[in-house]
């Protein structure tokens, strides 16, 4: 068969051997992942026991607004929200605030994450990089993958910042919509 | 009430939000105080839902530092937390 492609330059990686980064980043960048389940029928159950106190402790408005509540477009969000909490590694006395990882979408319906500033902060420290995340439901099962690039994978989870006073604002108890 | 029966009926009442929402694979009742709940079916979610009932039950709020794996490890390390949210309301 002809080489038609010979004096193209290869552009094949290495199977071993450091990763190609863009400029700035560690050569030792690797992926860091993280997955999770959720049940709709389990968000369901929690909407009609607490209502408006669960739904704000949990979900941002903008999440709330873009689901319309539908618990399997919650459920998928819970599961992406912990798929990154996952990926933080975050130790176990280390504030879990769900409202502090948002999922939106961006211009093209593709899911977006927004880390709170702790948060955002816990991840700098590890070297991450931006957080991508994708989202399933079907038949009721929700499920979530996140994935990032850790820069450096020497460098583990430190110490957690102090709740920081600019995270996501924490809903009033008695329920409000 | 003297300060261990006090501490008796927080985990009474602990067993049995965990007994309605905490979807353990064991009964709640034969949780042993500092048994790692996450090693009986314990789950995120349904830490949530034991927090809200929590919160209805001893009529308070956790801060949100308090929400960590830790404090939802075990039924001891949750009257713990119900101890300190109600000492500084």
């Amino acid at each position: 068969m002809p080489q038609a492609v010979e004096s193209r330059p290869s552009v094949v990686r290495p199977a071993t051997g450091p990763v190609r980064v863009p400029e700035g980043r560690s050569a030792r960048a690797v992926p860091r992942v993280g997955v999770d389940l959720a049940d709709p029928a389990e968000i369901a159950a929690s909407i009609a026991r607490f209502g408006p106190r669960y739904l704000d402790r949990v979900f941002t408005p903008a999440e709330r607004a873009h689901t319309g509540d539908a618990p399997e477009r919650l459920a998928a969000r819970f599961a992406a929200k912990e798929a990154v909490i996952k990926l933080l590694r975050l130790p176990a006395d280390t504030a879990v605030v769900y409202r502090e990882v948002e999922i939106v979408a961006d211009a093209a319906g593709a899911p977006l994450v927004h880390l709170a500033p702790r948060l955002e902060a816990l991840a700098a420290a590890q070297g991450l990089g931006p957080i991508a995340v994708s989202l399933s439901h079907e038949r009721g099962l929700a499920a979530a993958t996140a994935l990032a690039l850790a820069s450096d994978p020497s460098r583990a989870a430190g110490p957690a910042p102090a709740l920081a006073s600019e995270s996501a604002p924490r809903p009033t108890r008695g329920g409000r919509r | 009430m003297t300060g261990a029966a006090a501490r008796e009926a927080d985990i009474a009442a602990i067993r049995d939000a965990l007994g309605r929402f905490g979807r353990l694979s064991v009964s709640a009742g034969s949780v042993a105080p500092e048994t790692d709940l996450y090693g009986v079916g314990f789950t995120s979610h349904a830490a949530v839902n034991v927090m809200l009932a929590l919160e209805d039950a001893f009529d308070i709020e956790f801060p949100d530092e308090l929400l960590t794996r830790a404090t939802f490890g075990s039924i001891a390390a949750l009257a713990d937390a119900v101890s300190r949210t109600r000492a500084a309301a």
